[in-house]
């Protein structure tokens, strides 16, 4: 067991291999394959409009034979290094495992001048740039680490996250 | 240079990121980033989960791993998630909606696809 925890390493590892499979099964598909060369066939700047309209509307997706499981979302996301990101495809794990991880995920990135972001700490932890701004700042061809880190999300973000509501699922 | 999306590529390159985030040394570095106050978190991530020093504690971090903060926009779906991480629908007419969530990612794999773990 890990000090302080109800599970141990194996555990941990077994749940976080599975969850990476399903996400896997997903992003592996025919379907979502040609949805990804499409969109990176794209010049870069119109890459976010197309995550936009249609990455992130099922009905879009669905005229590409694309049904996004149960359980596995797909979310946009911003960090705080400033790589060009576009979206994420995400699943959490069991609750009995956010004491240390919350989710796994997929992120795809606009293109390959991450290997340019930079890895030093103060730039690595960041208040990340809200996603509307990152994505109007990479359809103009921007760059992203030219802003301000006074742009970024409140701290307050890092609190823990809620619901926004509650729905008893009696189970 | 196999697709980005190559089954066995995103394999090996998850093989290699639970190999290190459920590493010991990094797994509480990570319970002490989480349990520290909001305001904080930024800081505390930095000087937690400094690749050099879980690397000095024996986390084999993959080469190009990077451990950064992030924020994620809140979900739009009608869903909550049971004691077993299984989503539930919710009534479509009054959805529940995921606050926004903002932690750590740790993230490693190609240029342009990165397998990640976040909290």
């Amino acid at each position: 067991m890990y000090p302080g925890l109800d599970f141990d390493r194996e555990e941990l590892a077994a749940v976080m291999r599975q969850t990476y499979d399903e996400l896997i099964a997903f992003v592996a598909t025919p379907a979502f394959v040609a949805l990804h060369d499409h969109m990176m066939a794209l010049d870069p700047k119109d890459r976010p409009g197309f995550v936009t309209s249609v990455v992130m509307n099922r009905d879009e997706l669905s005229k590409w034979d694309i049904v996004v499981p149960d359980g596995i979302l797909i979310q946009t996301s911003a960090f705080g290094d400033r790589r060009p990101t576009l979206f994420a495809v995400k699943k959490f794990l069991p609750r009995k495992y956010h004491v240390v991880w919350e989710n796994l995920n997929w992120t795809f990135d606009n293109d390959r001048e991450k290997l340019n972001v930079p890895r030093s700490l103060d730039k690595a932890w960041r208040p990340p740039l809200p996603v509307e701004l990152q994505n109007r700042l990479m359809a103009n061809g921007e760059d992203l680490q030219a802003v301000p880190a006074a742009y970024g999300v409140s701290p307050d973000r890092f609190a823990p996250a809620q619901p926004v509501g509650f729905v008893d699922s009696g189970s | 240079m196999p697709h980005d999306l190559d089954p066995d590529h995103l394999q090996k390159v998850t093989a290699e990121m639970i190999e290190a985030i459920t590493s010991p040394a990094f797994v509480e570095a990570m319970r002490k980033m989480k349990a520290a106050p909001a305001d904080q978190k930024l800081s505390e991530g930095a000087r937690l989960l400094n690749p050099d020093t879980l690397r000095k504690a024996g986390v084999p971090l993959p080469d190009g791993m990077r451990i950064t903060s992030r924020y994620f926009e809140p979900g739009s779906e009608a869903i909550d998630v049971n004691a077993h991480g299984a989503f539930l629908a919710t009534d479509p007419a009054n959805p529940l909606r995921l606050a926004a969530e903002a932690g750590v990612c740790a993230c490693g794999g190609a240029a342009t696809v990165c397998g990640g773990a976040g909290n």
